[in-house]
């Protein structure tokens, strides 16, 4: 057997997604911001936690790129910091809710019948909650961790992620390769592992890219509320939150929610024009018109 | 449609009750209890207290007893607001919160639905660029965000609009602006791909053929199955405006449920909690199956 396929999926996908210039100018800003972020430390000349107290609440300036906070930090590396958090809680439980929709998904498409059946009332059932309103609970009375904002949200967000593993899952398994691996008596965990999973990565790509942005705006949700991140550690939602509860017809410091709520909503929409674009590209036939 | 409206509502039955168990253990599970305060009690008060809110008894008694209380709509006393009932509070509240949902969720289709069908109908030219891409910021711009500049521009800036407070119909539109505006983009994006698709069947051509005037056709033939999607998202929607009032009511200020939950879940208030998350499911599974009945009497073939 060939290990050279003549047309090679990723690489058509890739191709597609490379000529899509929307999605190429949001993975060129998604790519400024994380590295920006994950290097702030030699962007800015200004520590996180410097406080200068001469100089706060100043408006932007040459020193202060986005202005200064109530106690002198530099809101440039404090926005930056931020995102560091935004990003990482966006990225981690977007993987739970991978790990748990993936395998949700997969038993029930491969057993199919009444497990099958089951498992998708339970989805169905779920998927009317209103699930932030427990989480704000869970939060709030079992302690605010990072750990468990990962868990929280990610266990949220795996619902559509099973509804549409497990539709690949069931089509794949009526393929004609998937058939031939059992007939010749290749146990189950390998078929799913060499046969299944690499085809489900595409689909799977796509709804992880899709459900980043959502899960960073739970993120910031909670922490706007005061029960997500918790200070000296920001993310852009408590960013912003400082920056609402500061606004007063007098004094409003309007550079606290302007500059960290533009570089979120800029990144959410790299991340929805990614998404778009990967799905396009690995969905040729629902190219939106 | 008789047999699919009893089926839809005997399906939310083990739903409503799965949400009041789930809640109920985490009110008990919860570390840390609503009589902690910094100073301790003397424990003979603690017992007292515990006794008065029937927190003494089994587990499996005082599940009891609050399904008994929720079967007749007493949703118990507040923990905190001493001499307040759960049920007297929401009714404070909850008017606030409607108010706002509903005027945000009218906004959003009334914004919504126009700039959708417009952008689909100038397909590809200057109107739909606009219309996706007002659509596309609107759908990135969170709404703690975007309530605090609407806040800085109109108020501060301009002084058209009061600051904060409830009462005067002046005083709802920015916070209904603010939540339903994001809303308002998605359901734009769903309006325009609709109307596309829809713009393409055979009966729309068939109906152009027949000579119908072009408002006919996109009127009585095109928009009824085009709003199809919206219909169906109307749900989430909902969903996302329960949730946005919460952060918009304390952008805002705003004396509604929102409030009041997210201080109850801080204060650990148990009971007012657990009766707003209560509310807001009951709510968002009836609302939903409204939804559900529109969109089937939109087209009947999406009934299962």
């Amino acid at each position: 057997m060939s290990r050279e396929r003549p047309r090679d999926p990723w690489r058509l996908a890739l191709g597609r997604f490379a000529h899509n210039r929307a999605a190429m100018a949001g993975l060129f800003v998604l790519i400024v911001v994380t590295v920006a972020a994950l290097g702030v430390e030699w962007i800015s000349p200004y520590g996180v936690a410097e406080q200068d107290l001469a100089r706060a609440r100043q408006a932007p300036s040459w020193d202060h790129p986005f202005g200064t906070d109530a106690v002198g930090r530099d809101l440039f590396t404090r926005t930056l910091h931020g995102g560091r958090i935004s990003l990482l809680v966006g990225v981690v439980a977007t993987f739970v809710s991978i790990v748990i929709g993936v395998t949700w998904g997969l038993v029930a498409g491969w057993n199919g019948g009444r497990v099958d059946e089951l498992m998708m009332r339970f989805v169905d059932l779920l998927y009317g909650l209103p699930f932030l309103f427990f989480v704000v609970l869970l939060v709030a009375w079992f302690g605010q961790s990072l750990v468990l904002l990962f868990v929280a949200l990610g266990a949220v967000q795996w619902l559509t992620t099973s509804r549409i593993v497990r539709a690949e899952t069931q089509r794949l398994r009526g393929e004609e390769f998937v058939i031939a691996a059992r007939s010749i008596g290749v146990p189950t965990p390998m078929i799913l592992l060499r046969h299944v999973l690499p085809n489900l990565l595409g689909p799977v790509l796509v709804v992880a890219t899709l459900t980043v942005p959502t899960v960073m705006l739970e993120e910031a949700f909670l922490s706007f509320l005061g029960l997500g991140v918790q200070p000296p550690m920001a993310s852009w939602g408590s960013l912003a939150s400082e920056g609402a509860a500061a606004l007063n017809p007098v004094d409003s410091m309007w550079w606290w929610i302007v500059f960290p709520g533009a570089l979120f909503s800029l990144t959410l929409l790299a991340l929805n024009f990614v998404g778009d674009g990967l799905r396009d590209a690995f969905d040729p036939k629902t190219v939106r018109k | 449609m008789t047999g699919y409206l009893v089926r839809r509502i005997a399906g939310t039955i083990p739903l409503l009750l799965a949400i009041v168990v789930v809640s109920f253990l985490f009110m008990r599970l919860a570390p840390g209890g609503p009589f902690d305060t910094d100073r301790a009690f003397d424990p003979q008060v603690r017992a007292n207290l515990e006794a008065r809110y029937g927190l003494d008894e089994p587990l499996l008694a005082q599940l009891g007893t609050y399904v008994g209380g929720l079967l007749q709509g007493d949703l118990g006393p507040s923990f905190k607001y001493v001499g307040w009932s759960v049920n007297e509070i929401i009714a404070q509240g909850a008017p606030v919160s409607l108010t706002l949902g509903a005027s945000a969720l009218l906004i959003a289709l009334m914004v919504g639905i126009p700039l959708g069908v417009i952008a689909a109908l100038y397909h590809n030219r200057w109107g739909d660029h606009l219309a996706t891409g007002i659509a596309l910021v609107g759908v990135c711009v969170p709404n703690f965000v975007l309530g605090p500049v609407l806040v800085l521009i109109f108020v501060f800036g301009m002084g058209l609009l009061p600051v904060g407070g409830w009462g005067s119909p002046a005083q709802v539109i920015l916070p209904a602006v603010t939540l339903g505006a994001v809303r308002a983009a998605y359901i734009a994006r769903l309006a325009r791909a609709g109307m596309l698709d829809v713009l393409q069947q055979d009966y729309v051509r068939t109906a152009r053929a027949k000579g119908l005037r072009e408002s006919m056709v996109i009127f009585r033939h095109a928009l009824r199955i085009a709003m199809l999607p919206v219909v169906q998202y109307l749900g989430p929607a909902i969903a996302s405006i329960l949730v946005g009032s919460v952060v918009v009511e304390r952008i805002f200020d705003l004396p509604g449920l929102g409030s009041f939950f997210i201080n109850a879940a801080l204060n650990r208030d148990y009971t007012l909690a657990m009766g707003s998350v209560l509310l807001y499911s009951t709510l968002l599974i009836f609302l939903n199956l409204i939804a559900d009945l529109l969109a089937h009497r939109l087209d009947p073939r999406t009934a299962r």
